[in-house]
């Protein structure tokens, strides 16, 4: 995330948890927001995520981030670098799996609900990619198999060196 | 947002009818003519709501409606999108000055629309409709809440010839979690469509918390 989030970056968690409560459990309790079960009637609805279209653009329709424009914006920006990752499905870019892999969940006869979270993409070999669990359970406070889709994130570079001659601080 | 009822019918409603619009007001004040600035996520979750208007009322063709709590209009978009032939004769009303101006902005060019103030005189129309304007209840106690609502339907059941649609946030009998949120369960609100003479017919399990309700004339 650092290169395209920069001094954004402490927004990171904000705005990947407002898609996992859009994509979150139907809560039990009713509550302003449907959670899984109101992703997939949208889905029906109005085909929000379609092969194809990048997931970029169906993220942009959903408003996430619509409080804060700029952080939006980069994080925006950042998905739609997705398509120059690989991914843990063979022949997808990390792009494209994502959008098949949220497809195919709201589509099918029991959708999970949709984990979406980082890893660092130095840590080890194959980390670059985008990784899509079909099924576990990555929360461990949630009693819920989910669909999980990890990104691939590192900090931002160290600042450069400064020029010759320039004042130290 | 905000119901349109005739301000001189409601006297005792006034305080309820000026918090209302002084929320909604400063909403888009901070976010615009957006679905945010008139309280919901995005234009989907915004829209999957006109669809079950559509669903119950079947719009026609050629028809005239009364957006009640219109925002920026954002229904006038949908149904001109979903039907690009469909004639579409719209009045949309609502408390908000700011949205209302908004509004005419946003629809100056386009026949057949047109924005005016909560309070001022309605036409009758084929069908009156409101979308979220009885969620947001503020700090007003249930019962004036509800007068508030009986008062709104009565009057959005008064100027349609064919019925209403509203929608309500339903119930959770386990917590009343936001207090500023009004919550129902739908019976309360079919046999008061009863006592107005309607028709009511219910619809719900949209994938949301909530609840449309269609008032018809027989």
């Amino acid at each position: 995330m650092g290169f395209f989030m920069k001094e954004h970056d402490v927004h990171v968690e904000s705005l990947l948890g407002e898609l996992n409560v859009r994509f979150g459990p139907t809560p039990s309790k009713k509550s302003h927001f449907g959670g899984i079960a109101e992703m997939v009637e949208l889905q029906k609805e109005f085909k929000i995520f379609k092969r194809g279209r990048s997931f970029r653009t169906s993220v942009a329709v959903l408003n996430i981030g619509a409080t804060n424009a700029e952080a939006r914006n980069r994080m925006l920006e950042y998905f739609g670098n997705l398509s120059k990752h690989e991914s843990n499905v063979a022949g997808q870019n990390g792009d494209a799996a994502v959008v098949n892999a949220i497809v195919k969940n709201l589509a099918s006869k029991n959708p999970l609900p949709v984990y979406f979270t980082y890893h660092d993409m130095r840590a080890a070999k194959g980390n670059t990619r985008v990784l899509i669990t079909d099924k576990s359970r990555p929360i461990p406070y949630f009693q819920h198999d989910y669909l999980t889709i990890s990104i691939p994130t590192k900090a931002l570079p160290a600042a450069k060196k400064p020029a010759k001659g320039a004042a130290k601080s | 947002m905000g119901s349109t009822v005739a301000r001189a019918a409601l006297p005792a409603l006034a305080s309820v009818r000026d918090e209302v619009e002084r929320y909604y007001s400063e909403r888009f004040r901070q976010f615009g003519p957006t679905p945010l600035g008139v309280g919901w996520t995005c234009t989907p979750t915004q829209e999957l709501r006109f669809v079950q208007f559509e669903r119950l009322l079947g719009f026609h063709r050629a028809f005239s409606v009364n957006d009640i709590g219109c925002g920026y209009g954002a229904l006038l978009g949908f149904l001109r999108r979903r039907d690009r032939k469909a004639q579409v004769d719209y009045v949309g009303t609502d408390i908000s000055q700011v949205m209302v101006d908004a509004a005419r902005r946003h629809w100056k060019r386009v026949d057949g629309a047109h924005f005016q103030l909560s309070g001022e005189a309605l036409r009758t129309a084929d069908y009156c409709v409101a979308s979220g304007i009885f969620n947001v209840k503020l700090a007003h106690d249930r019962s004036t809440w509800e007068g508030y609502i009986e008062e709104t339907l009565r009057d959005m059941y008064a100027h349609c010839n064919a019925g209403i649609v509203v929608n309500f946030f339903i119930a959770d009998a386990e917590l009343d979690d936001i207090p500023e949120h009004y919550r129902c369960l739908p019976d309360k609100w079919v046999a008061y469509g009863r006592t107005l003479g309607a028709s009511v017919e219910l619809r719900d399990n949209y994938g949301m918390p909530e609840f449309t309700l269609a008032l018809r004339r027989h």
